[in-house]
């Protein structure tokens, strides 16, 4: 096969990093780019100053009318290289402050069968943010990064306990990230499917060779 | 399916058959070459040949020609299969008791899509409660061993096959579980696995 | 006993299976079992005189229609297993010469510079052919409308612009699209992903996290 088998069953985290880095987020521009009305006929243009960025994938609207100082929202993957060349100051999402991450974890620890709602990406988002941007936090993130690790403990043993009730029709999995789906995929799609197999082989009668779905 | 090579080996697992009529000539099935088979003599057969064998059988076309009424034993099939050593009740108990601890592997490699077929070709439903509540117990204690991700930080010698990473597989192969599973499930652990260490990785590299 | 030794066959496809994906650096095919293919097709080719006979002897009306039938239905029976298990054989070891087309088809494909030879003499001539061929489509397939996509290359999505890598092997002087660089082993660089990624995928430069 042309796809490679590691990633014939799931994404890659760095696929999935992909994915998350397309996702808008707030930042604090230190540059400004907006084209400021010139007022006087005869003043010097600056030329280079006139460089309308126009992107392929995104819209290029808030990149150019940047003022510094005035928030404004951009995708990830545009925040994190403005942030490499220091352009730029990422402004850290409401769920992502030690107030709030503590709510989480004691929302996890009351309600044994169910997830808290905090966003899709928090795990990817978190992972890049502390990577690269780990001064624009308010709250110091050594303690964010426990309560995150806090947080993925819990959940991953919420999973675990709840796959007993794994069965051949459907799994309900509310609140579950993306990157906590893409690590259980392989394993639930594998085993619902013998589940399901077994479930049906009980009720045909026919020869089983009938039903078997013919995977070329 | 019919190019799978689990299914392939599977279909190759002897199960116990008795010949419901005398047949000549097919006494190298016994090892006997040349002899004839004698009707209720007990062989074992591949699964490939005992299931078209257990299925067809002697034709009513021959019987109406000579107006006999009393051939119904005529239309059974050439054989019958009996229950195979690996589905006796024995090994049912066990499952019963405690489907985790079970070595798998040893009562036969190819357990599990065995016992499907099985359950296909006679619509056994009890057995198949019991193979279903086997698997996701066993699945569960299968999560458990491919979730528990062990990352230990590789040396840097070159043969390192890991090359973009600074962590390697740490997880130990020999525990009593993982040589008790049958082929099934270790492609399934080998997959969960992978995708357990490969997120695990990603989120621990500096 | 028939069908034996296309079990024997499939039993080694089961472990040539194994084999790759236990090791982590592509795979390399073992050697083709010529002598066991060729038996088992005189296993067939016995087979099929076999009913060619029991028919004659049919219309002879030598025999009882039951017993006939049973004979028939176990010779036919023989040599679709023996047929299954030789076709599940081939398309194993063409499957696994598939990914290795792709997984190779940017660089050389017999021997590339990561080590994983795959020696031509374990392969049947059919199979070096087959090879040969394929690789010529996803060279064709690549160099069509798709010029500006890389199908082979890599598959990890970039997440910068620039990237630190240091140098594996000498690879003397290389020509990007921004300047010259002389590859010395265990030099290190800052470059642009885009430029090397071709390198890294050779095996001259590694990544630097």
């Amino acid at each position: 096969m042309s796809l490679p088998a590691h990633l014939q069953e799931t994404f890659s985290p760095e696929e999935i990093q992909f994915i998350v880095e397309n996702e808008p987020i707030k930042i604090f521009p230190r540059i400004t780019t907006r084209q400021l009305a010139r007022g006087r006929v005869g003043s010097v243009s600056d030329k280079s100053s006139s460089n309308q960025w126009r992107l392929i994938t995104t819209d290029a609207n808030n990149l150019n009318n940047m003022v510094a100082m005035q928030s404004t929202e951009v995708t990830l993957w545009l925040a994190l290289l403005l942030k490499q060349q220091n352009k730029c100051s990422i402004i850290a999402p409401k769920w992502l402050t030690i107030k709030e991450l503590d709510k989480s974890i004691q929302y996890e620890k009351k309600y044994l069968d169910r997830f808290s709602s905090i966003p899709w990406n928090w795990l990817v988002l978190c992972q890049l943010l502390f990577k690269r941007a780990s001064d624009d936090f308010h709250d110091p993130v050594h303690e964010l990064r426990s309560r995150i690790q806090d947080l993925r403990e819990i959940r991953q043993l919420k999973v675990l306990k709840g796959l007993k009730h794994l069965n051949n029709s459907h799994l309900q999995l509310d609140n579950i990230s993306i990157l906590e789906i893409n690590e259980l995929r392989p394993f639930i799609v594998g085993i619902m499917d013998k589940l399901r197999e077994i479930h049906s082989a009980s009720e045909s009668n026919d020869s089983s060779q009938a039903n078997e779905d013919i995977d070329i | 399916m019919y190019y799978d090579i689990d299914d392939i080996l599977a279909d190759s697992a002897e199960i116990p058959c008795k010949f419901n009529y005398d047949i000549p000539g097919l006494g190298y099935l016994e090892g006997n070459p040349g002899k004839q088979i004698n009707k209720n003599t007990k062989i074992q057969l591949p699964l490939w040949l005992a299931r078209i064998l257990a299925i067809i059988g002697g034709d009513s076309e021959g019987a109406d020609e000579n107006g006999d009424e009393t051939n119904e034993n005529d239309n059974l099939p050439f054989l019958e299969m009996q229950t195979p050593d690996f589905l006796s009740n024995k090994v049912i108990n066990a499952i019963k008791t405690s489907p985790e601890s079970l070595d798998l592997h040893s009562i036969n490699s190819h357990f599990i899509e065995l016992a499907n077929k099985w359950i296909a070709l006679f619509g056994d439903t009890d057995l198949a409660n019991v193979i279903y509540d086997l698997t996701l117990a066993r699945s569960i204690e299968l999560n458990n061993h491919a979730s528990s991700v062990a990352l230990e930080l590789a040396s840097n010698k070159p043969d390192n096959s890991n090359k973009d990473s600074i962590y390697q597989d740490g997880n130990n192969i020999n525990t009593p579980f993982l040589l008790s599973m049958d082929e099934f499930e270790k492609k399934i652990y080998k997959k969960s696995h992978n995708s357990y260490k490969d997120t695990k990785k990603w989120l621990f590299e500096p | 006993m028939y069908g034996d030794l296309a079990n024997k066959l499939v039993l080694e496809a089961k472990r040539s299976q194994q084999l790759s994906n236990k090791s982590k650096k592509g795979n390399s095919l073992p050697m083709y079992h010529e002598e066991l293919v060729r038996n088992i097709l005189q296993e067939v080719v016995q087979l099929s005189k076999n009913t060619e006979y029991l028919k004659e002897q049919q219309q002879l009306g030598n025999m009882d229609s039951k017993v006939w039938k049973c004979q028939q239905f176990v010779m036919l029976l023989c040599m679709e297993r023996n047929k299954r298990c030789l076709l599940a054989y081939q398309r194993l070891r063409s499957q696994m010469l598939d990914s290795l087309a792709w997984d190779n088809n940017g660089l050389d494909i017999l021997h590339d510079t990561l080590g994983n030879t795959q020696d031509t003499t374990d392969l049947s001539p059919q199979e070096q052919e087959y090879l040969k061929e394929y690789s010529e489509l996803i060279t064709e397939l690549k160099s069509g409308a798709l010029t500006d996509i890389d199908l082979t290359g890599s598959l990890t999505p970039p997440s910068d612009v620039f990237i630190d890598v240091r140098v594996l092997k000498d690879a003397g002087e290389i020509q990007t699209e921004y300047g010259v660089f002389n590859l010395i082993k265990d030099s290190q660089f800052f470059v642009r992903q885009s430029d090397v990624e071709r390198l890294i995928q050779q095996g001259y430069l590694q990544k630097i996290k």
